[in-house]
């Protein structure tokens, strides 16, 4: 009885010593790939620029009550961090084997986003867009007599504009209701709120 | 017994050979038949056609000297939709026709799914060749058409314009307009045009019409315990086109491919259709 509570306590201990250490790294945020033939970055800056963050910032008008989204957007989806964005960018995006998936409308998107993310608006994966399942062949459903097959379905990391928006939250709801595993679905909550806070780049139409 | 065996197997050789080498119907000369059907029935399967655009004089086409052996080997043909192509005409004449029967915003959503697909195949590599793809550029038989509808040219103009262009490899045509002279079937074209515009300002689909007599046109009515199921077949006559029996039959020729699939066993192509061939039209 003691000794399962003992090993259960080393255990935590071990999982929030190795988190600390890493949290603790001094040097910035720093990943170079290639997408699609072209050099991309992500790389965080020294200083703030209060102006780009407030881009970011939707009013508390805009979103549906509460205007806090929770930690976990739906059962089974995990809720990651910067670190974990970046690395899965360089490590599988890159590979064309999962995706970014910024669910913000295009004219949200417009203000800035993360290097390697695609716009799937969270409006255009509705019952009403026939065109629905082609969005979701896109992301490595199969169709089959009519029917889609979600196993060979791509991983995706989904955000928004930060935590106080909910479109990432209601995208991850809608592919979930559409038949998208869970376990295969990762929620950014910080967004680009907390995306631009940390200094990390941006990239927009323009560039 | 062995004698007779022998006499059989000859028989069977001999009937073999004939089947073999006996003359085809579909390959006889079309020069035989020329007198048999003028081109004012197409006309006619056609319906009324607005005073807009006359009706089409396709005789000169037919009787143009030079004729194609193997029809619908010299045009190049593609499997654009009638319906597609006519909204294109009418987009590019200035009318906005609905593309889809489903939610006016549809465009607004293949739109937003064709960026949204073209982002996603960006980071994967892949294009996707599902319905979500863009709308489709005016094609070079679009673009004719509009031209001569802009210039208020008739539609034996427009029709000798289209074949010359289809000729000297210009243009591509759907392959439903091939004629089985290897003609391009343009009053179809036009027709739906203007079916579509009819559509567009709020008109009603046109009718079926139930054809059951007329030139090549056959039904067989067998009497079951309760009731009698008609069967219609169609002997394709000289001018036919897949798209012009779709509309003699259905009035639309977007439902070409019922016919088609019925006929799969002597059609190898929408546009390898033959005079003399007998088509089965299912009943809608």
């Amino acid at each position: 009885m003691f000794s399962h509570k003992f090993v259960a306590a080393l255990a935590v201990g071990a999982g929030l010593t190795t988190s600390t250490l890493a949290q603790s790294t001094p040097e910035p945020m720093k990943a170079s790939f290639m997408l699609a033939g072209i050099e991309k970055s992500i790389t965080q800056s020294a200083s703030l620029d209060a102006g780009r963050i407030a881009a970011f910032h939707r009013p508390a008008s805009a979103c549906t009550n509460p205007c806090i989204a929770p930690l976990a957007a739906a059962a089974g989806v995990q809720t990651v961090g910067e670190r974990e964005v970046i690395s899965f960018v360089a490590n599988v995006v890159t590979k064309g084997e999962g995706l970014l998936i910024d669910s913000r409308n295009p004219q949200d998107r417009a203000a800035g986003y993360i290097a390697a993310s695609v716009n799937v608006p969270t409006d255009l994966v509705a019952p009403d867009n026939p065109f629905m399942a082609d969005i979701m062949q896109a992301m490595g459903a199969r169709s089959f007599e009519g029917t889609l097959n979600y196993s060979d379905a791509m991983p995706l990391v989904i955000f928004d504009d930060g935590p106080s928006t909910s479109d990432a939250p209601a995208l991850i709801a809608r592919l979930i209701a559409a038949g998208y595993p869970a376990s295969k679905l990762s929620y950014y909550r910080g967004g680009m709120l907390v995306w631009t806070a940390l200094g990390l780049n941006t990239e927009d139409a323009k560039s | 017994m062995i004698r007779s065996v022998v006499g059989l197997f000859i028989f069977a050789v001999l009937l073999c050979g004939y089947i073999v080498l006996r003359p085809s119907d579909n390959g006889r000369p079309a020069a035989v038949e020329t007198t048999e059907v003028t081109r004012a029935q197409t006309d006619s399967i056609l319906g009324p056609v607005p005073d807009a655009i006359a009706p089409i004089e396709v005789v000169a086409a037919v009787q143009a000297p030079v004729r194609n052996t193997a029809p619908g080997l010299a045009l190049t043909t593609d499997r654009s939709q009638m319906d597609e192509t006519a909204a294109n005409v009418l987009a590019g004449l200035g009318l906005n026709v609905e593309r889809n029967q489903t939610a006016g915003d549809s465009d607004e959503m293949l739109e937003m799914t064709a960026s949204v697909l073209s982002g996603i195949g960006a980071i994967t590599g892949q294009t996707f060749n599902a319905s979500g793809k863009p709308p489709a550029a005016e094609s070079a038989l679009e673009l004719l058409v509009v031209q001569a509808l802009k210039e208020g040219q008739n539609d034996a103009y427009i029709n000798t314009l289209v074949n010359e262009a289809a000729k000297a490899g210009e243009i591509s045509v759907p392959d439903i307009l091939v004629t089985s002279e290897g003609d391009v079937d343009t009053a179809v074209l036009l027709n739906s045009i203007i079916t579509q515009a009819q559509i567009a300002a709020g008109g009603a689909e046109p009718a079926v019409p139930n054809v059951t007599s007329g030139e090549g046109v056959e039904v067989r009515v067998v009497q079951r315990a309760t009731e009698a199921e008609q069967y219609r077949f169609y002997t394709v006559n000289k001018g036919d086109s897949l798209g012009s029996i779709a509309v003699k039959f259905y009035g639309n020729v977007n439902k070409f491919g019922r016919i088609f699939e019925a006929n799969r066993q002597i059609l190898s192509s929408p546009n390898a259709i033959q005079v003399g061939q007998r088509l089965s039209i299912p009943n809608v």
